[in-house]
């Protein structure tokens, strides 16, 4: 909880610990708000995009989830870096906006696929090779639940424990989803090749 | 060595994720170059693992970052002010008015004594002269509206859970007990001065904490913020108000008056619709060079009070553009745009560029030249795409 104060939580020349300003955030200083943006939204905004939402719609969920924090930051634990207590507010988000869509989801397919994002610059473009776009692909192919685990802790780097925690889950069944999830795309990538 | 099978294979993924204990760890690195299933499992998660990193995402641009940021803000102060005043802000505002009318004061010192009981920050606001500004106070928070001007402030220790705020039209100052200069003009803030304790600086898209002996902008003042207000509340070049003269009609407005700033001729002036409103006056409530306001408390040296936002601009480019808004608003467009595009070539790191670029639009409109005013509100748009200006600009260049 607040023992890990002490640990640097943002490498911005300003330091002021995360809890401090998701508590300023609590006494209504949207201000804070815009200085936790600052530190995270780039980091939202790439794992929402990567859980898969639709490139319209992602800037949306990004929004929502900082306006969350208003209401939330009452629960605010303490943790040292925002990050993944703002992850674990947008995949409620993302979950959510999944439910919803799948209500529409007929009508959606009529229109046809969503466009992927504009893939990327120029000078990357040459990067983009068959196996991400095999490994896109797969990504896309996983059931939601599988997805979290790929993105949380096989992309972002997260601990099995984080991702429980923003996931609402065990740790152990982080790892079995993680293991399935992996063998799916193992598969998916590279049995076509051999 | 079997080809495809191995019973430790799958502890080759919990080495990936750190599960493994010291002991079995060691032990199946002794394993793994022996086996080549075992290798093969371990170079494949690394390979998807590595691809996965590399599927694209794509960055928002710098200034679709600053749009979203500022929406975000704009969002959140709806859903903070909203449920606690029960009426939208700009009701809200009206009220903040009345209420600053009732409390401003008598010459040109601003003291609100705090009310018994009550934890809002004592304040006082000094240097006025050419400044546009309301007070509010709502219980444990105090704080000053300025819309336009350069006006010093001074704010006892600020209790906690008390709050102390200056709102501008791009943003907000906020204040731990200190003392410190605030500069508007043009719906901008220009320059925030610290001279004693802290403030925190919240305005057109940049957030940081200033300490005694900081300004804000360090250097030439940056473009103007995302998503900034609508038509700006801008002020005559102070030049017109005289620093010894009490500009009375701001102060000495009859308490009744429910807009006393906007119906003080000597402190500013509305401006409803750019660029149809024909009073519209550019900002340059802080360009021209008067004499540093003299304060009536020694609260901000003249050097600091001096605006700095244009580091660019020495003192030549607020005379320089004075004397263009005077031919503007003495109706003469062709000299006004004579001068606005010099002051555009020679200063054009100057905040009031801008300013400048659009006038040069606006008053081609007046004088009915419409293909040249598209023209420069286009090139407006080119160089200030986000700028304070731009909704106006658009409507020049007859976009939707
Ligand atoms: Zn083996």
């Amino acid at each position: 909880m607040k023992a890990e104060r002490d640990v640097p939580s943002s490498t911005r020349a300003d330091g002021e610990p995360d809890a401090d300003v998701v508590a300023r955030i609590h006494r209504g200083e949207v201000g804070a708000l815009g200085l936790l943006y600052d530190r995270y939204a780039a980091d939202v905004r790439r794992v929402v995009a990567r859980l898969g939402v639709a490139s319209a719609d992602v800037d949306d969920v990004v929004q929502v989830t900082f306006l969350d924090v208003l209401a939330a930051a009452a629960r605010y634990d303490g943790r040292a870096s925002a990050k993944s207590w703002l992850v674990g507010l947008a995949v409620m988000h993302v979950r959510r906006r999944r439910r919803g869509l799948g209500r529409l989801a007929a009508r959606v397919a009529a229109w046809g696929r969503e466009p992927r994002p504009p893939v990327v610059t120029p000078e990357d473009g040459a990067a983009i090779d068959e196996e991400v776009a095999r490994v896109q692909r797969a990504l896309d192919a996983l059931s939601p639940k599988k997805r979290e685990v790929i993105v949380l802790v096989a992309i972002e780097g997260m601990s099995g424990e984080e991702a429980a925690s923003i996931l609402g889950v065990p740790v152990a069944t982080v790892w079995t989803r993680l293991h399935h999830a992996r063998r799916e795309l193992v598969d998916a990538v590279f049995e076509e090749e051999s | 060595m079997t080809r495809d099978r191995c019973e430790r294979t799958w502890q080759v993924e919990a080495l990936e994720d750190g599960r493994l204990e010291d002991n079995d760890r060691a032990s199946l690195e002794r394993h793994l170059p022996t086996c080549a299933a075992c290798t093969r499992a371990k170079e494949r998660l690394a390979s998807l693992h590595e691809a996965l990193r590399r599927i694209p995402h794509d960055e928002p641009a710098e200034l679709d970052r600053r749009r979203a940021r500022a929406e975000l803000l704009a969002r959140a102060n709806g859903a903070v002010v909203a449920p606690r005043r029960g009426r939208p802000w700009r009701l809200a505002l009206v009220a903040a008015v009345l209420v600053a009318v009732a409390g401003l004061l008598v010459g040109r010192r601003a003291a609100l004594p705090s009310r018994g009981g009550e934890a809002a920050p004592r304040f006082e606001v000094t240097d006025v002269a050419s400044a546009d500004y309301t007070t509010t106070r709502e219980g444990a928070m105090s704080g000053v509206t300025l819309r336009s001007g350069r006006a010093s402030f001074q704010v006892d220790r600020v209790a906690p859970g008390a709050r102390f705020v200056v709102r501008v039209p791009d943003g907000e100052v906020e204040v731990r007990g200190t003392r410190f200069v605030v500069d508007v003009a043009g719906g901008r803030t220009r320059a925030v001065e610290v001279s004693e304790g802290v403030v925190e600086v919240r305005v057109a898209g940049f957030t940081g904490v200033l300490r005694a002996g900081e300004r804000w902008p360090a250097a030439a003042a940056a473009a103007s913020g995302a998503g900034g207000p609508g038509p700006a509340v801008t002020a005559e070049p102070s030049g017109v108000t005289t620093n010894d003269a009490p500009p009375s009609s701001a102060l000495a407005a009859p308490p009744t008056a429910p807009a006393a700033w906007s119906a003080s001729p000597a402190s500013s002036t509305a401006v409803a619709a750019l660029p149809s409103a024909p009073a519209a006056a550019p900002s340059a409530a802080t360009s021209a060079p008067a004499p540093p306001a003299a304060s009536t408390v020694a609260a901000a040296p003249a050097a600091v009070t001096a605006p700095s936002a244009s580091s660019s601009a020495a003192d030549g480019a607020g005379v320089r553009f004075g004397q263009a808004v005077q031919s503007y608003r003495a109706g003469d467009y062709g000299e006004a745009e004579r001068r606005f595009t010099a002051f555009v070539r020679d200063y054009p790191g100057d905040s009031r560029a801008e300013d400048a670029m659009f006038l040069v639009a606006d008053g081609r409109a007046r004088r009915g030249d419409e293909r040249g005013a598209k023209a420069a509100a286009l090139e407006y748009l080119r160089r200030y795409p986000d700028g304070l200006r731009a909704p106006a600009a658009r409507r020049l260049a007859g976009a939707p």
